[in-house]
């Protein structure tokens, strides 16, 4: 633990002597890290970036949501329901991988019981599916988190698009710099979730293994 | 496959009347022309080599599959009937698995109220109080609030049985209940079943 850190902080002087004495950078400090510049820009960029948020946050729900509802719609086996079971799209996969996971004998011993299928779906199946594809379909999020600055191309002014015009205007990269700091900020507790989750799923796993 | 014990002949309808029951998977025939009287209190066995459908004849009774001929009947009732609830006959018949099939995700507690509570709408209090007294009768009350990974096999077993009783089932189907466990624990499920069976 000592030895990472003081390697990284090594490594982390050196590279920023190496890169502060490189001829040039007195020009590339200006054009890309001007401090006053940053400032001017962070309001237009964060107005971008609560744009980008709604689109994660809408584009998340209704993807899990819809994914869910045609993975269950999936399982249903009479035939007149094959047009449901037929489209399936995106996060559908992961969920029904997520579904067909859990034993049929668990099916079996929810119906034993008087269970209907959507009681057994709802309190014996999705349960433990749901534990199973959470890593999984947290890193499809934290995918979807750094693809929603695709929304510029659309036109919008988002975080990215919000920076471009300041960059136009101001004849300095700075703003680009800010919004990318930005993204790499709202990614953090994202990533800490992900792996909170997945390191719960493999202590679990190994109880269930050791008992 | 030879039913061990003969139906007795009470004067009332068996609870379980099977008659020329046929079951296939593809072209392969599990159960031909099958007929088994069950009466109640009455203990039978089904003893026959793996593979000769022992498990299926279970599976059919509780409807778990649909019978390709023949009929089924629970207190005189065809349960076979395609009008008639299967959700219903099934709370009414009680299914035991080889391999215990308690549900991972819920303690030993939560896994014997989920029926009363879901499908009986029982409130939590009183379907915890019905199967705490289940638990103590198997002997597992001090492992209620266990998950079921925790459990031995045996404990496992008894723990699916209390599952099982707490429907008040009419009929009580075991299947190879023992075959997974070590020696030592097959002593305690089958005192249990055996408790079972006195009681009626």
């Amino acid at each position: 633990m000592l030895i990472a850190a003081g390697s990284t902080a090594v490594l982390g002087a050196l590279l920023v002597t190496a890169v502060a004495n490189s001829p040039g950078w007195p020009r590339v400090q200006q054009s890309f890290f001007d401090p006053a510049v940053a400032t001017q820009a962070l309001t237009a960029v964060l107005r971008g970036l609560w744009l980008n948020v709604r689109t994660l946050v809408f584009c998340a729900v209704g993807a899990l949501a819809l994914g869910l509802a045609i993975a269950l719609a999936r399982t249903l086996r009479p035939a007149v329901f094959f047009p449901l079971r037929a489209a399936a799209t995106s996060y559908t996969h992961v969920f029904r991988a997520g579904i067909e996971s859990v034993h049929p004998a668990q099916r079996a011993a929810a119906r034993s019981l008087g269970l209907s299928h959507a009681q057994t779906m709802r309190h014996v199946v999705l349960p433990q599916a749901v534990r199973r594809v959470a890593p999984p379909l947290l890193n499809d999020l934290v995918a979807l988190q750094k693809d929603v600055g695709l929304i510029s191309l659309a036109g919008p002014v988002d975080a990215i698009r919000a920076a471009q015009i300041e960059t136009a205007t101001s004849y300095n990269f700075t703003p680009y710099v800010v919004a990318g700091v930005l993204f790499i900020l709202m990614a953090i507790p994202l990533v800490a979730v992900t792996d909170w989750v997945t390191l719960r799923a493999a202590r679990r796993q190994t109880w269930a293994g050791a008992a | 496959m030879t039913p061990a014990a003969d139906a007795g002949r009470h004067g009332v309808p068996p609870v379980l009347a099977c008659a020329g029951v046929r079951k296939v998977f593809g072209d392969r025939v599990v159960l031909r022309d099958l007929s088994l009287d069950v009466a109640e209190h009455e203990v039978v066995a089904v003893i026959g080599g793996s593979g000769s459908g022992k498990s299926t004849l279970l599976r059919t009774v509780n409807l778990l599959e649909t019978v390709d001929d023949g009929t089924i009947h629970l207190d005189g009732r065809d349960i076979t009937d395609p009008r008639v609830d299967p959700d219903q006959v099934r709370q009414r018949i009680g299914l035991v698995f080889q391999s215990y099939n308690l549900f991972p995700h819920l303690t030993v507690l939560d896994n014997v109220t989920l029926a009363p509570r879901r499908v009986h709408r029982l409130p939590r209090a009183r379907a915890e109080r019905r199967a705490m007294e289940l638990l103590d009768r198997v002997g597992l009350a001090d492992q209620a609030r266990q998950y079921p990974d925790r459990l031995s096999g045996g404990q496992q077993q008894r723990a699916a049985i209390a599952r099982t009783l707490i429907n008040a089932p009419r009929l009580l189907l075991l299947d190879e209940v023992t075959s997974a466990l070590d020696p030592e624990l097959v002593g305690e499920v089958l005192a249990l079943i055996r408790e079972l069976k006195n009681d009626g």
